[in-house]
């Protein structure tokens, strides 16, 4: 048996290398995009006031642990507005294979500095590592001013360097680029499950008793500091606790069991199914939107959202474009028009 | 292609889930993006101790203060802060009240109008009398600083 036939060469092609559609990563990236730039432009107040807070406030975490202090705020507002232009460039899928890579650094370290003031949040950490996944992968080559262009200009040799090399617009690479992104999804959600687990209250975490005291604590908390009282459904949960129980059992299980959903494209929907619902609880119950998953975003690249895109806008990219000679393993072309979920 | 593929996965794999050695360790350490995403996986024995700053009147009136009196960020940053300079026990919180209390006269809410002074404190609740009994008192409250308003 060779090696490209081995079982664990054939469980790695269905896990990490299935043939996806050129729209699928596309679609993901315009997802990523699409919330970045929503979120720079909401926060844009608050992050350059966050800048401005006192120096004895300042912890700084991850990319900018090796700070001894903030740097200067007009320096931040540079910063925050060359990120801003470097997210609509991903959006709109421009030079993706250089640009993209350089933005989700740039954003990567811009939020760890938006972190580094008393809080680490855990709001953003899914959607930057989408973004990164997706920046040093092929999500440009259709629904973009990169597939525009390869059509426009077939042979600028400056503008094919600028983007990943053509290829079918059915392949593998697509395909990579979406597992990649549901796989470090998955991992996240995994180590959320993993760190209740192991924790003092182990498996018993998923009891009614104990969600109704994590949702006190945060009500609590949020009743002292901003003064609204608590909503009716935190005293509905109180009045009505033990329905809580398959609520914690649900969650608990849908995060330690996350990775399973991998395997099959069918068990990655019902846990993306699921994972919504545990979020849109979170949010009714606690208060507290994960807005990256609460909107769904975080979910798409589970979905063959490309179905729903009008058929002119399919197959857009690369597929007009004569392809250049493929990468050694890449498979003929005529399998472009293979169906896939 | 394929393996160079291979490898980013798998390496990608590895440094995201590295993090969960740490529920091993003292459970203290998190940052970011690399996260082992501990909320919520605290054990909760009863009863709760939220930070928080109330304004007292004249007449000993209590008010609560929200959290847009200290920080930029959202109400768990505010939250973040105050336990921050509690635990690091450097005059932090003292020299934090004066600048609550000169904001309080500032702004000028009418809510606060009346407010003399400023205190931060760490309250002991219990969520069950709070929220199933509406017992909203509560159990115990230490001041950790005061200071007057200046009007």
């Amino acid at each position: 048996m060779s090696a490209t036939d081995s079982p664990l060469r054939r469980f790695a092609d269905h896990v990490w290398f299935p043939e996806m559609p050129v729209e699928r990563p596309a679609l993901a990236r315009l997802a990523t995009g699409g919330y970045a730039m929503w979120l720079l432009w909401r926060a844009w107040p608050a992050y350059r006031d966050i800048a401005r807070l006192p120096a004895d406030r300042f912890t700084p975490v991850g990319p900018v642990g090796w700070l001894t202090a903030p740097v200067d705020p007009s320096f931040f507002d540079g910063w925050l507005a060359v990120t801003a232009l470097l997210v609509v460039l991903y959006f709109v899928g421009f030079a993706h294979r250089v640009v993209a890579p350089v933005g989700a650094f740039m954003l990567l370290v811009l939020l760890a500095y938006r972190t580094s003031w008393g809080k680490v949040y855990h709001s953003d950490n899914l959607f930057c590592m989408q973004i990164i996944c997706l920046s040093i992968t092929p999500a440009a080559s259709a629904l973009s001013v990169d597939a525009w262009l390869a059509r426009r200009f077939p042979d600028n040799p400056w503008l094919a360097k600028l983007r990943w090399p053509e290829v079918p617009p059915m392949h593998w690479w697509y395909g990579w680029s979406i597992q990649l992104v549901c796989t470090l999804t998955l991992i996240t959600y995994f180590l959320a499950g993993w760190a209740k687990i192991m924790g003092d209250a182990g498996v018993w975490w998923a009891t009614a008793d104990n969600l109704l005291a994590q949702i006190g604590k945060n009500a609590i908390q949020a009743e002292m500091l901003t003064l609204e009282g608590p909503s009716d459904t935190v005293l509905w949960a109180y009045q009505m606790g033990a329905l809580l129980g398959p609520a914690a059992f649900i969650a608990l299980w849908a995060e330690v069991l996350a990775p399973l959903a991998l395997l099959d494209r069918r068990l990655g929907w019902g846990w993306a199914v699921i994972t919504w619902c545990m979020h849109f609880g979170i949010h009714v119950l606690m208060d507290i939107s994960f807005k990256f998953p609460l909107y769904g975003w975080a979910f798409w690249p589970f979905f063959p959202m490309e179905k729903l895109l009008p058929s002119a806008l399919r197959s857009s990219g690369v597929a007009a474009v004569p392809p250049s000679p493929p990468p050694s393993d890449a498979p003929s072309a005529d399998r472009r028009t293979a169906g896939t979920a | 292609m394929r393996t160079w593929a291979l490898i980013v996965n798998v390496v990608a794999s590895l440094v995201v889930l590295a993090p969960a050695t740490e529920a091993f360790g003292d459970r203290k350490w998190d940052t970011f993006p690399l996260s082992w995403y501990p909320m919520f996986s605290d054990p909760r024995n009863g009863t709760e101790t939220p930070r928080y700053v109330i304004g007292l009147t004249p007449e000993g009136e209590r008010h609560l203060v929200d959290y847009r009196y200290w920080t930029s960020g959202g109400f768990n940053q505010g939250s973040m802060q105050l336990k921050k300079l509690e635990r690091e026990r450097k005059g932090g919180l003292k020299k934090l009240c004066p600048k609550i209390a000169s904001r309080v006269a500032r702004r000028n809410e009418p809510r606060l109008a009346e407010v003399d002074q400023i205190r931060i404190v760490r309250g002991t609740y219990s969520p069950i009398a709070y929220f199933r009994d509406g017992d909203t008192k509560p159990m115990k409250e230490r001041v950790m600083a005061r200071c007057p308003v200046p009007r």
